[in-house]
């Protein structure tokens, strides 16, 4: 069973053992806007904490999307290249890639739920 | 600051931000979905947050001529014209319409950004019998845009009613007995008009457009979709395309100015911008990657730095980026030419294509 954390970036990720799915949350898409281009890594490519993963682009803006932790890339959701809009009408719920968690001790560094509403509760505020 | 249609936006559920000051809508969910129905079918804009300032007595035109580079005193009652104003530097203040009413009675509509320049400008060279009004006119602004707008209005305003044409305004009443300016102008690169009339009479006007218009495709729509449409019809925007650095030669506005007539003020300082082969041009550009061009990001043709983005972003129309490109004195290439659109974060591929990017069909 995974367990669902969040970074200080927006990203959610879903760590399961030594594997991980990445996406962003619904606070990034809504800050976003509508998004049109989602660039991706490729299997295989490895990443460090906080080096950009893949970008999203938005009609009102560009984001990089960050490595949680020294990860390397196994699969990417191909599905977004041609739907982007995807992120937009479920952000929690799509999926950007899925990894090899490289370092586990930095998954320590990461927000719990409460952590991460804590930190909209203040972007908010 | 907010429009007489603030609530409205706020019913809709519109994403709003401060624009010039101004509570305005971003969009109403979809900007992509209300600039395609503009194309379409028709969109409603609020665009209140404009300024107009109403000048009207004897020396309204001779003082019109004198801070403008067209010349509005040979217009008939009822026509529009587009003219930009500018400094005696010959830098540009802002780009405006002027309505004119009769003789010697004249309205001018600018830029929400440059409602105070504007007016500091205009009152620093008003003579008395210039007739210019101490406050901008408490009036609102509904842009109603696209292919469906004539048989909308005609829906909300009664099939009789005698339409004006391109650039062109008619004064009437509403429903309500309200006066309504009727003007057949927009920013969309669509057939469509702009209605003005009491602010407190417009959210009764906006609910009844929305209303009668929706079996025709009406929707609302905001800021991010008017920039979209504005930039696929390649259609300037002060603070982009024109801003104060920036010559109005740059931006392609010669054909606003006549360089015969003297006495308009910035006259000299363009006559001397234009005989000094400084005078940049103007190319738009289709990305042929995945992204979007952004204002400002480079323009190189391999190594070589040849002009800068004005304006970028996504065309919904044309499903990619488009950008419009000031380039550098003397350069000038041929349709389907590659470039590369460098931005903060990567380098884009674009090919030079036709301006506008969109151009409607016109059937009559």
């Amino acid at each position: 069973m995974s367990q669902r954390w969040y970074t200080r970036e927006h990203e959610w990720v879903d760590v399961d053992g030594d594997e991980a799915t990445v996406g962003i949350t619904d606070f990034a898409q809504h800050q976003l806007g509508e998004i049109v281009y989602v660039d991706l890594p490729e299997p295989d490519d490895s990443f460090s904490a906080g080096e950009a993963l893949a970008a999203v682009e938005s009609v009102k803006t560009a984001a990089d999307v960050y490595a949680p932790f020294n990860l390397t890339v196994t699969e990417v959701n191909g599905e977004l290249i041609d739907a982007p809009e995807l992120l937009n009408q479920n952000a929690e719920g799509v999926w950007l890639c899925r990894v090899r968690i490289e370092n586990p001790g930095q998954i320590a560094g990461l927000l719990d739920h409460e952590g991460y509403s804590a930190i909209l509760a203040a972007a908010e505020s | 600051m907010r429009t007489s249609l603030y609530e409205e936006h706020v019913r809709l559920g519109a994403r709003l931000v401060d624009y010039a000051g101004f509570q305005m809508p971003l969009d109403y969910g979809s900007s992509i979905a209300e600039h395609r129905s503009v194309r379409s079918a028709a969109g409603l804009f609020d665009v209140s947050h404009m300024g107009i300032l109403p000048a009207e007595g004897p020396g309204a035109g001779d003082f019109l001529a004198r801070v403008l580079t067209n010349d509005p005193r040979p217009l008939a009652a009822g026509r529009v014209l587009y003219s930009p104003m500018l400094d005696e530097d010959g830098s540009v203040i802002d780009d405006l319409l002027v309505y004119c009413l009769g003789p010697g009675r004249y309205r001018l509509v600018v830029n929400a950004g440059n409602r105070q320049a504007d007016y500091e400008h205009l009152h620093a060279h008003a003579t008395p019998s210039a007739g210019l009004a101490a406050d901008f006119a408490p009036l609102a602004i509904l842009a109603l845009q696209g292919p469906a707008s004539e048989a909308i209005l005609r829906l909300v305003l009664g099939g009789e009613i005698a339409l004006p044409g391109s650039y062109r305004f008619t004064e009437t009443c509403d429903s309500a007995g309200n006066e309504l300016l009727v003007s057949r102008t927009g920013y969309t690169g669509e057939d469509g008009f702009e209605l003005y009339l009491p602010a407190a009479a417009a959210p009764v006007l906006w609910q009844r457009l929305l209303a009668l218009g929706e079996s025709h495709g009406l929707v609302a729509a905001g800021l991010a979709a008017r920039d979209s449409l504005r930039l696929e019809a390649a259609l300037p925007l002060y603070g982009h395309e024109i801003s104060r650095e920036r010559s109005v030669l740059d931006a392609g506005l010669g054909r606003f100015i006549n360089f015969d007539r003297e006495g308009f003020l910035g006259r000299e300082a363009l006559l001397e911008w234009r005989a000094s082969g400084r005078v940049r041009g103007r190319l738009a550009l289709i990305a042929t990657g995945r992204g979007l061009p952004r204002a400002d990001d480079r323009v190189l043709d391999g190594e070589r730095e040849i002009g800068y983005v004005t304006s970028g972003g996504y065309s919904p129309t044309l499903n990619c980026g488009i950008a419009l490109v000031s380039t550098d004195p003397g350069i000038s290439y041929e349709e389907g030419r590659e470039l590369v659109v460098q931005g903060a974060r990567r380098a884009l591929p674009a090919r030079v294509c036709q301006r506008p990017h969109y151009r409607r069909l016109r059937v009559r």
